[in-house]
């Protein structure tokens, strides 16, 4: 088996300190750290996302995973290229105002630092104005916009507007929501771009919208 | 007010991952996660202060609610483990130890439904000594009653034991700490109409819920704490 499929299978397995080694030994090896993360790490992430996905893993496990990716990131990044390093893409989080949950927020945030992405992590009870202005000074490719409260959600479309009234989203920023009391057609109704319904998920979409 | 010492309170592991998402696949977990579970349901014990307190009062001026309708008297109740297990959890995520933080947290609502159940079977004793029948507990937010309907339990809990309990409601309708679940119990001579009927069937979510069809709590409406 080839160092990328055993790093591939180490972060599958969580093996925190096995990743971290095999980083090591591929970047002795002389290996380029673009290729360990992309041939290397990543798949393995990716194997723990289907698995999920189909039920087989569940939260505990994707999180270990997660941790065991961000371990080998955490070895590979000082070895990246600026070009290489820079994040797949930036997102500003938060959980929207009026609710102070933040056990999904911190998910998706984790899931999202493992991938590879930069990550604005606004907190909880976040104003409509916090909001817009993270988007202003951040300039992210993505806004998520968390709620666990049908009360709470309530405050997603002012959100919204005001960062359309701003001229801040667009092709270049697009809102991504989730939490339990949200669906698709909510999303959509509010104008929402993307709906994720686990941090997996999200992580999905935000790719393949970044890949089109 | 009603107060109980952590070892009082009895939650066991598939509680909590019942928690986690694990439903009926408990036999999935794998052994390091399990370890991990123990340890954080140990950590949870020692982080719990559990307290609940309840009121019994007479059904006429609610039967407007369709929900009270059929019942002589509601008992409205709130229970709660206290702050100090969520900062934990808070500062495990922080710490970058997000798999524990989730365990933790779990435990933690776990414990708070085993607190819920005492306070719970304490309207039950208090029932039958009457002669009253009971009908399960529903709580704001879960199945088919609103969140809104945290202002009539809150309402109805309005006195000096509740500020002692240190259970409070912000503006919107979310309990701090977020740990505590509120609830109502119809009581009544005859027999009365349950609320939530058999978990998901007279949920308003339907189809739309991930969690419908599996063995569990209602997890998806609003109100989580978990």
């Amino acid at each position: 088996m080839g160092i990328y499929q055993l790093l591939s299978r180490a972060v599958e397995a969580a093996e925190v300190d096995r990743v971290e080694k095999l980083t090591r030994t591929a970047l002795d090896e002389g290996l380029a750290p673009n290729d360990v993360l992309d041939n290397g790490l990543m798949p393995g992430i990716e194997v723990v996302g289907e698995k999920f996905g189909r039920g087989e893993l569940f939260i505990p496990e994707v999180m270990m995973s997660a941790r065991a990716l961000q371990t080998g990131l955490g070895v590979l990044r000082p070895f990246l290229k600026v070009e290489d390093t820079s994040f797949k893409g930036k997102l500003v989080l938060g959980t929207v105002a009026g609710d102070i949950h933040d056990l999904g927020k911190n998910l998706v945030a984790m899931m999202f630092t493992a991938n590879g992405y930069e990550v604005i992590d606004l907190g909880v009870d976040v104003s409509s104005e916090k909001f817009v202005a993270a988007a202003e000074e951040h300039q992210p490719d993505f806004i998520g916009l968390s709620a666990l409260l049908t009360t709470t959600m309530s405050r997603m479309p002012e959100i919204i507007r005001l960062l359309d009234e701003r001229g801040l989203r667009g092709n270049t920023c697009r809102v991504i929501v989730g939490g339990a009391p949200l669906n698709e057609s909510f999303a959509a109704e509010i104008g929402a771009d993307l709906y994720a319904d686990s941090a997996i998920e999200a992580v999905n979409l935000v790719r393949k919208t970044l890949s089109a | 007010m009603l107060v109980w010492k952590p070892e009082d309170i009895q939650f066991d592991r598939s509680e909590v991952l019942r928690y986690l998402g694990y439903g009926s696949n408990a036999a999935k977990v794998g052994v390091r996660i399990r370890k991990m579970v123990e340890q954080e349901m140990d950590t949870a014990r020692t982080l719990i202060a559990p307290r609940g307190y309840f009121r019994i009062v007479d059904a006429a001026p609610l039967r407007e609610w369709e929900y009270f309708s059929d019942a002589e008297r509601v008992a409205f109740g709130v229970a709660t483990i206290g702050e100090a297990l969520e900062t934990r959890v808070k500062a495990l995520f922080a710490a970058g130890e997000g798999t524990r933080g989730v365990l933790l947290d779990a435990a933690g609502s776990a414990a708070a439904e085993a607190v819920t159940d005492l306070v719970n079977r304490e309207v039950w004793r208090w029932a039958k000594r009457m002669g009253y029948r009971t009908t399960r507990r529903f709580s704001p937010g879960y199945g088919t009653w609103s969140v809104e309907g945290q202002e009539l339990v809150f309402q109805h809990l309005r006195d000096r034991k509740v500020e002692q309990l240190g259970v409070t409601l912000t503006p919107s309708l979310l309990m701090v700490p977020l740990k505590s679940v509120s609830f109502a119990i119809k009581l009544g001579r005859q027999s009365m109409r349950e609320v939530n009927k058999g978990r998901c069937v007279s949920c308003a979510l339907e189809e739309n819920c991930p969690f419908r069809g599996r063995d569990d709590v209602c997890r998806k409406a609003s109100g989580e704490r978990v």
